[in-house]
């Protein structure tokens, strides 16, 4: 008899993860805000919310993850004093952990209405195959900043992510906005009041 | 980073004769935004910075080595000395990586002209944080 088996989507960018959800789950718990709920967590990722529970429980079971109820809710958090927390952290930003880090570092700025991931990186991350990329090529569309703005927040960004980042700021009348949303990975888009 | 085994006085020469030239390169950088030539211009400003910080660091007995990574070394040499704080390091450091995207399309990089005139306001500034740290040559004594 043979079985066939559907297997979920790898990480393209650091093949080493059980599965895409997994280091999804992972890159929220490690570099996004912190503190979050199964159902925070199913609604950043996309994933299905028993799949995330399926995920976490595995993750607590091997130490990776703590969990703390409140009332009805489960928190889950990176356990403390995991002697390979900070390698592991790393290791997330560069293989997806940078999408929630950048959302992190715009999601308060109200000047941004939207930030994307282009180029080989974002490529490598929806499965193109390719070399592995040297640097994350972000797009920041907002109508008042500047790069030179940004910078400090870029430095932050680097020094967290130990990755280079690569800033590019555009207007949102810009021509070259529609070409370089193809094929990109979303971070963040402000819905206009 | 090299060390240069001189004088104070020798030291002192190279500085101001460093900054003269970083002085140089900030009214290159005029000129090319006279003539709208923006990517020019962000080149003749990094440079400008580049060689305040350098004229700083001759002053203190060091010399940038020509190797990959030593454009960084000047930046983090701002900012290790106290020349500039976090804010103007991360801003320095953004300048120096803008003129080095030069792989990327022009349209892409090419600032705005606000962007370009904070640009300028740094290394304006820089310059001035340079000059304060290098003593200006005296007159020497007539002679008796």
């Amino acid at each position: 008899m043979h079985t066939e088996l559907v297997a979920e989507p790898v990480v393209a960018l650091l093949p080493m993860f059980r599965s895409k959800h997994q280091m999804q789950i992972l890159a929220e718990v490690f570099c996004g805000r912190g503190a979050l709920t199964g159902a925070e967590l199913a609604r950043r990722t996309g994933i299905p919310q028993q799949t995330v529970a399926r995920e976490v429980a595995r993750l607590e079971r091997a130490g990776v993850v703590v969990t703390q109820r409140v009332g009805t809710a489960k928190i889950i958090h990176p356990a403390p004093d995991l002697p390979y927390g900070e390698v592991l952290r790393q290791l997330l930003a560069y293989a997806g952990g940078v999408i929630p880090m950048l959302d992190r570092a715009f999601r308060d700025n109200l000047a941004v209405d939207e930030v994307f991931i282009f180029g080989s990186w974002a490529a490598r991350y929806r499965g193109e195959p390719g070399p592995p990329p040297n640097d994350v090529d972000v797009a920041v569309v907002s109508g008042s900043l500047t790069r030179f703005d940004l910078a400090e927040v870029r430095l932050d960004l680097e020094n967290e992510s130990r990755l280079s980042i690569t800033l590019f700021v555009l207007e949102p009348s810009s021509d070259r906005l529609t070409e370089l949303r193809v094929g990109s990975v979303p971070v963040l888009e402000r819905v206009a009041a | 980073m090299h060390q240069i085994a001189n004088t104070v006085a020798q030291r002192r020469t190279a500085a101001r004769a460093t900054l003269g030239q970083a002085r140089d390169f900030r009214r290159a950088a005029a000129g090319n935004l006279a003539e709208g030539l923006v990517l020019p211009a962000i080149s003749a400003l990094h440079e400008a910075a580049r060689m305040a910080v350098t004229a700083v660091a001759a002053l203190d007995g060091y010399r940038f080595s020509n190797t990959p990574g030593a454009h960084e070394a000047v930046v983090d040499y701002a900012l290790a000395i106290l020349l500039v704080d976090r804010a103007r390091y991360a801003q320095l450091d953004q300048l120096r990586e803008l003129r080095h995207q030069v792989n990327y399309p022009d349209d892409l990089i090419t600032p705005s002209a606000r962007e370009i005139e904070q640009y300028s306001d740094l290394v304006d500034t820089v310059l001035t944080l340079a000059a304060a740290k290098i003593p200006a040559s005296r007159i020497p004594p007539p002679p008796l």
